[in-house]
């Protein structure tokens, strides 16, 4: 209604501006026979006929308006060429209230002076292997989920997470495999509780009535414990286990403990995970494999500790390193880049179990799946002429049990996914991709120093050659397990340079 | 619109919503857009309005013109006209009040369902969505919070939020009316122990 009102007032306006007592087809002139038809029946009747008289010469009067038809063309184009300009301003995209940079610096910070707090209450308290446990948590939380076991978890569980699968159907889930393990919150005001907030980002199979779906799945979990509680000691960390008798995790619903029949409440031994939410749910397919998404982040600044020198200074006196760079060159040789080129390598040719000795058993299993998946489809992800054009310290972490290096590394390659038979999949031969990732070394604090350059492709502990390592990570020479740090390096972490935070 | 969501202003926005999730229950999104719908029917209007007042003129212009002016002005009027409804005063101009406000309900309610802002297990969800060209803020309570705080409270809360566009600068008044609406979130939604923040932090909304 408002649109045809202003159409008539505009067509009015114009009207009213032109001189209607003359006005008609071929206006100009007082022609005989036009002059007193209305506007209307003229237009409607005289206007093809006025310009065809106009052309032929037989009105000679008014002014001819001289406009060449290339000046009109112009003006049109500029007028398109305005409409697109100012249908790209206008912007449609959704804006979403997000953490910035600067939120999420300010985050990392508080996440830590919270893990400092926690150190300094709790000095067993290490980074590592509190993500060590979550992980083996977050592991059975799922594969026990429908099933009898998942009540050997219920000191480990809030009261209402020990009901939370009671009315599922029953579903078996398999192939839990955590991505990555992001902080998110730490808490250490409150007086009688300490918690920690993460997000984790998993995948997992879902069998239901025999069907199998892959789900890509994004979670917030919030542990908590009574505050001033004295971490477990490593090997009570990294597995899922009786707090008193160290016996694999067998509790009832009451948290009466299967081995020594201890009864261990939620939160007063150990982590309880109080909440979880999911964020997010995707069920993946294969061609998700030879996805190749546009390299984001490479050009983004290198996320830096804050008090970085401050940490290179003690790590230096901690290990009576004369100085620095002999160190970090020799970290950089034998270790970043040995690893990188060793591990991608084996990457490329789906043989992960060559590398088993230089991972740490998370990252060993997240990837052990993902080229499961390649190899169920008999493909390859090759990264060909793999060059690392650079490598930056980033961080380093020290606490009771492990020390942690982070550095970035920028690299190239032709990354591209082929079949058994050569035939290109996904990614390009010919495109060299430039990429950065962030990766994160660690070791246990009392590891012994090398003094022999390091071989990759012997066990750190006895020597003997690599190939014959457990799944486990354990050497099949001296049954020593590698992939704890214990002996050596081991890579912990990596992650992408547009999700890393600091 | 674009120049005022500078990283200031999102840094700024994102403070704010944090402040009212750590004091209280709540889950507040807030969700900017240049527009809640194409109105491509009131660019065609003003497109064919131009078209129609080039014809008019050119056939009651005391001047005479060329044949193939005669055809092609109406084009060159209505592409002026169209790409005048691109200024989002004009587009108002063309739109009655009541249908600005109905499509600004129905962008709220669809992006309250795509956003999964439902998904707080005691429906404790609030979205804040401020749609530009309109000039409107549409304030969509999940149930519970809803419930929690009593219907005047509601009406006036969305009083006040909708002032921000009588502001010269309302991204600013946006906050500030934001870290007004804390201390009531806390009085009728105040924190519980070992809350959670139930939604993703960084939403990516396809709509």
């Amino acid at each position: 209604m408002r649109g045809i009102i202003l159409v008539l007032v505009l067509l009015l306006s114009t009207l009213s501006c032109l001189d209607l007592a003359q006005a008609r087809p071929g206006g100009g002139h007082s022609s005989a026979g036009h002059g007193s038809s209305s506007p209307s029946g003229s237009s409607s009747s005289g206007s093809f006929s006025y310009n065809r008289s106009y052309s032929s010469g037989n009105y000679s009067t008014g002014t001819p308006v001289q406009v060449k038809p290339v000046s009109l063309v112009i003006s049109l184009l500029f007028v398109i060429v305005l409409i697109i300009l100012l249908k790209r301003l206008e912007n449609r995209q959704v804006f979403t209230a997000a953490p910035t940079a600067v939120n999420r610096a300010a985050q990392q910070q508080k996440i830590k002076s919270g893990l400092e707090s926690l150190k300094q209450s709790a000095p067993n308290f290490s980074g590592i292997l509190f993500l060590d446990f979550v992980h083996s948590l977050y592991g059975k939380f799922y594969s026990y989920s429908t099933h009898p076991e998942f009540s050997y978890l219920s000191p480990f569980l809030s009261a209402e997470l020990q009901q939370h699968f009671r009315q599922a159907q029953p579903w078996t889930i398999n192939e839990v495999v955590i991505n990555g393990i992001r902080w998110q919150e730490i808490n250490t005001q409150d007086i009688e509780i300490e918690s920690i907030c993460l997000v984790i980002d998993a995948n997992y199979t879902l069998h239901l009535q025999g069907k199998p779906t892959r789900y890509a799945v994004t979670e917030r979990w919030l542990l908590h414990r009574k505050k001033g509680l004295l971490s477990p000691e490593p090997d009570k960390m990294q597995t899922l286990c009786c707090p008193y008798c160290g016996a694999p995790a067998h509790f009832t619903d009451a948290g009466k403990c299967g081995h020594c029949g201890s009864i261990v409440h939620q939160g007063e031994m150990q982590w309880c995970l109080g909440k979880r939410v999911v964020l997010r749910t995707t069920a993946l397919a294969a061609d998700d494999l030879v996805s190749y998404a546009e390299e984001q982040g490479t050009e983004l600044a290198t996320i830096k500790q804050a008090d970085l020198t401050g940490q290179m200074l003690g790590f230096q006196q901690l290990h009576a390193l004369p100085d620095w760079d002999t160190f970090w060159q020799a970290f950089v040789d034998d270790i970043v880049k040995a690893y990188f080129l060793t591990i991608y390598a084996h990457w490329s040719t789906r043989d992960w179990q060559a590398v088993r000795h230089l991972l740490s058993d998370r990252l060993y299993e997240a990837n052990s799946f993902w080229l499961n998946l390649y190899a169920e489809n008999n493909w390859f992800n090759r990264l060909d002429d793999l060059k690392i054009t650079q490598v930056e310290l980033v961080k380093i972490e020290q606490d009771k049990f492990y020390e942690a290096i982070t550095v970035r590394v920028f690299a190239s390659c032709y990354d591209y996914t082929e079949d058994a038979a050569g035939k290109l999949i996904g990614g390009s031969k010919r495109a060299l991709r430039r990429y950065s990732e962030y990766w994160t070394f660690v070791r246990r604090t009392n590891a012994q120093p090398h003094t022999a350059p390091y071989s990759l492709t012997q066990c750190p502990q006895c020597g003997a050659p690599a190939d014959n390592m457990g799944q486990t990570g354990e050497c099949g020479y001296c049954g020593s397990k590698i992939s704890t740090g214990q002996f050596s390096w081991v890579l912990f972490l990596i992650m992408q340079d547009d999700v890393y935070e600091g | 619109m674009k120049k005022a969501l500078t990283t200031e202003f999102q840094t700024r926005l994102w403070d704010a919503v944090r402040a009212i999730e750590q004091d209280s229950q709540v889950e507040v999104v807030v969700v900017i857009r240049s527009r809640s719908e194409d109105y491509r029917d009131i660019a065609l209007v003003w497109g064919i309005l131009g078209a129609l007042l080039s014809f008019t003129y050119i056939m009651f212009s005391p001047d005479l013109f060329e044949d193939w002016l005669v055809y092609c002005t109406p084009v060159l009027g209505f592409a002026i006209g169209y790409a005048l409804a691109h200024w989002p005063w004009i587009t108002r101009l063309g739109v009655g009040k009541q249908r600005l406000q109905k499509s600004v309900e129905i962008m709220a309610r669809a992006l309250f369902q795509k956003a999964g802002i439902r998904h707080t297990q005691a429906k404790i969800g609030v979205l804040v969505y401020c749609s530009w060209l309109e000039k409107s803020v549409y304030i969509l309570p999940d149930r519970g919070a809803e419930m929690a705080l009593p219907a005047e409270e509601w009406q006036r809360l969305r009083a006040e939020f909708q002032a921000i566009f009588i502001s010269r600068k309302p991204t600013e008044a946006l906050i500030a009316q934001l870290h007004n609406v804390q201390p009531l979130f806390n009085r009728y939604l105040p924190r519980l122990a070992n809350d959670i923040n139930e939604l993703p932090d960084a939403m990516e909304i396809d709509l």
